[in-house]
């Protein structure tokens, strides 16, 4: 079977690097997935979901910030503010940040305060939805 | 000083010694954790700014705002330590500061609680404090304030001025041109072309976000640098309390042997003396 070299690359670590048969990216326009030999491609990425379909068939799901995706049909490589991957996301501490971000948001002073509060939302809010993506795949 | 007070000090200094001994080695390991922190990150930076270098070649100025020259005041993004204790890191940084700046004319966006103090003794006009624990969850913050402030026509110039870490033995103050992009990316190879690739949404939106992330990245590699010269600037610092704490220690037992040697030989006269003059 054909397989692509991903790498997952964050300014703090290396999050992913292997063989993948596909992976599925959030990008601007919409979802993608890219498969062994597509054609060259950047792409711009928002926040949201990275599915990545390994060799043996296992999926593994990253929370990923904004970012972009380089590929030429053989290698891709994301680059991404932020990755976590589905092991490292719990939802007590999840729910936490968010409680706690819109406390900041309610009593915030200044903007800088009000824009740091307001990305942690966002970005708790994304590691809720991985959380229950994969929940629902359990289920099925 | 009599004797118990000699006893007394050589306690206190021991423990002194135990407290900076301990402060040392938290230094040392804390410096090797920001220095990893800082090498992870580079294949990161290596793959931005090759893909930069690819897409960004034959375009000019006018490309992008990022690349022009704004009206306004310029603005300094100075990065400091939140603690003390750690030797001439903070002053040397406030010395090339004050030394290669008109800080008066200039606008300040702080991170690190002496750097605030430092620019408010000195008459600067802060915009903004980002001191937090974790300066790195902030860097975006940072980057979206400086960012609309450029483009905005508020801040003309954008500076970076930081301890920059060399090796565990030196860092030194730096003063980088952050906005606008000073430095053109020039591509080595050229036998790559852009126009294979399919860019999305299109290339230009591609560039400009693209070069969003590298200004993003610098200001977080200039934070890393800093926070790993500030650990071994307090880890050198912290050495040098121990020695001479260990100095000190040495020279007062070197008392207290002389005053306990002196009791001694006082009290041995009394004896003799005592002695004597029942014998007599």
């Amino acid at each position: 079977m054909k397989t692509l070299n991903l790498k997952i690359l964050t300014p703090s670590r290396h999050v992913f690097s292997g063989k993948a048969i596909s992976i599925t990216l959030p990008t601007q326009e919409g979802e993608i997935t890219i498969l062994p030999k597509h054609a060259p491609l950047f792409s711009l990425l928002t926040e949201g979901v990275v599915v990545v379909k390994k060799e043996n068939g296992e999926e593994e799901y990253y929370g990923v910030g904004g970012g972009y995706l380089e590929t030429d049909g053989k290698e891709a490589i994301v680059l991404v503010s932020r990755a976590f991957g589905q092991r490292e996301v719990d939802e007590e501490s999840i729910k936490k940040a968010i409680d706690e971000a819109e406390k900041v948001l309610q009593k915030a002073r200044d903007i800088n305060e009000r824009k740091q509060a307001e990305s942690l939302l966002r970005r708790s809010t994304l590691d809720l939805k991985l959380l229950q993506k994969l929940r629902r795949r359990r289920r099925s | 000083m009599n004797l118990r007070q000699v006893r007394q000090k050589i306690k206190s200094v021991t423990n002194v010694k135990k407290i900076t001994k301990a402060m040392q080695m938290v230094a040392a390991v804390k410096m090797r954790k920001a220095q990893e922190k800082a090498k992870r990150g580079e294949e990161y930076r290596e793959n931005l700014k090759r893909v930069i270098e690819k897409l960004a070649r034959g375009i000019d100025r006018s490309y992008s705002k990022l690349f022009w020259d704004q009206p306004g005041r310029p603005l300094i993004i100075l990065i400091s330590s939140n603690k003390g204790l750690c030797g001439s890191f903070n002053t040397n940084l406030f010395r090339y500061l004050i030394l290669n700046f008109k800080i008066k004319e200039y606008d300040f966006v702080c991170i690190g609680k002496k750097g605030v103090l430092a620019v408010h003794a000195l008459g600067g006009n802060i915009l903004a404090d980002f001191s937090s624990r974790n300066p790195l969850a902030s860097v975006p913050s940072i980057y979206n304030f400086v960012l609309e402030r450029f483009l905005s026509g508020k801040s003309s110039k954008v500076y970076l001025v930081y301890n920059k870490f060399i090796s565990t033995f030196k860092h030194e103050p730096v003063s980088e041109i952050l906005l606008p992009i000073p430095k053109f990316f020039e591509s080595k190879n050229r036998e790559e072309s852009p126009q294979q690739y399919l860019i999305e949404p299109s290339p230009k939106v591609f560039l400009e976000e693209l070069l969003g992330f590298y200004i993003e990245d610098r200001i977080r590699a200039a934070i890393l640098s800093s926070e790993a010269g500030e650990y071994s600037a307090r880890m050198l610092a912290m050495k040098n309390a121990t020695e001479n704490a260990g100095e000190l220690i040495y020279h007062l037992t070197l008392v207290r042997n002389k005053l306990r040697q002196e009791k001694i030989t006082y009290e041995l006269l009394d004896m003799v003396t005592a002695k004597e003059s029942v014998e007599g």
